[in-house]
């Protein structure tokens, strides 16, 4: 008996084109090319969307990403304009403006600051913070407060290693590269800013006031030192 | 990563409780709704509001959003005691984010019998349209329509 086989039909062949669209700009391609240097990673899926006001950028399956590469990206150009960070997704939007176009204005509602440090000192009064660190510590509070003002309330530990707190921040569903800068300009003291896609959580150090104030005598003893020599 | 022990930033005391059992009101006023490009749909707690009592789902999975639908969810927890709903469509996560606000002055009031008479009315905002048309036909024309037993 003849035994019937079938063949598979041939495969259509995959044409893999390099390079981005030739209907974005080259300048909007340079800036771009640019993004995808700082993610060298190749589990990163990235896409890019060409509208009419601007050109949007996603990169997705992220794991974590860290404020220095945002803040890379950003000083990239002037056009690169809004950099969010997705939880949920696990991607990072960049959203590059094209010529002539004007931002539109956007009006916010101001939350009521009196309420939000009352909240804020109502929330530190639970934690057990050293009577010095209790300023740098309110100011971050009262952002993140003003960061989910009217949304999703953020969820917050703040533990104590050593003279470093660590802060870790859950259920932020947008976090966007502005919020970040302003947290990163209360102080010098908040470093190691990270997101972490897995855990959904942003991290964050911030290194104890007499801590801080020791290292920099130790930083001003070492450098008379070195004139006296 | 477990979120459980960390503390909420809100402004108001939090009765997980009772929270509690207003998701499992929702949950049971979920299936009615998956049918269709939404068979899958799930909900999701994000959290509670942080300016004033209230809470946030999130229904992931909706490949399609319809009025009646989005009207049907602001029934079902104004319902059970809900002062408004918010209603956000996302579509770049095939999500819609409700958000259930409380009175805060009037946090005791959960369920009247408004929202008992709602179990009973409430039910037609799930009926398919079909089933609406075919009673029209059989209404219009009995003998051709109604099914003889």
């Amino acid at each position: 008996m003849e035994s019937s086989t079938l063949y598979a039909p041939n495969v259509t062949k995959i044409v893999k084109k390099n390079g981005l669209s030739e209907a974005i700009e080259r300048t909007d391609r340079n800036i771009i090319n640019s993004i995808l240097q700082q993610f060298p990673s190749k589990e990163n899926v990235f896409s890019v969307n060409n509208l009419n006001s601007r050109v949007v950028c996603l990169f997705r399956d992220m794991q974590t990403v860290s404020y220095s590469t945002l803040q890379k990206i950003y000083v990239l150009s002037e056009k690169v304009k809004k950099i969010n960070i997705m939880m949920k997704r696990r991607c990072v939007e960049v959203q590059i403006v094209k010529d002539n176009q004007k931002i539109p204005v956007k009006i916010k509602k101001r939350p009521n600051i009196q309420e939000i440090e009352q909240c804020a000192n109502k929330f530190l009064d639970k934690q057990n913070i050293h009577k010095s660190d209790r300023r740098v510590c309110a100011e971050i509070v009262k952002l993140l407060y003003k960061m989910t003002w009217g949304g999703v309330a953020c969820k917050l530990t703040m533990n104590l290693f050593g003279d470093t707190y660590q802060f870790e921040v859950g259920s932020l569903r947008r976090i966007s590269y502005q919020q970040l800068t302003s947290l990163k300009k209360i102080s010098d003291l908040i470093s190691d800013i990270h997101v972490n896609f897995n855990s959904k959580l942003l991290t964050f150090k911030v290194v104890r006031c007499n801590e801080y104030i020791t290292l920099n005598e130790i930083k001003n003893n070492i450098s008379v030192k070195k004139q006296k020599v | 990563m477990d979120t459980s022990k960390m503390a909420d930033l809100v402004n108001w005391e939090i009765d997980e409780q009772a929270f509690g059992k207003l998701t499992e009101h929702a949950r049971k006023h979920l299936y009615p709704f998956k049918w269709g490009d939404n068979q899958d749909i799930e909900l999701d707690v994000l959290g509670y509001v942080s300016n004033t009592p209230g809470i946030i789902y999130e229904i992931s999975n909706v490949y399609n959003f319809s009025e009646s639908e989005m009207s049907a969810w602001q029934h079902v927890f104004k319902g059970y005691g809900a002062h408004e709903v918010d209603l956000d469509l996302d579509t770049l996560n095939r999500s819609i984010i409700i958000t259930v606000y409380f009175d805060p002055n009037n946090l005791a009031q959960k369920k009247t019998s408004s929202s008992v008479l709602y179990k009973i009315v409430g039910c037609i905002n799930y009926i398919p349209n079909f089933i609406w048309f075919y009673g029209l036909l059989a209404l219009w024309n009995p003998q051709r329509y109604m099914l003889q037993m």
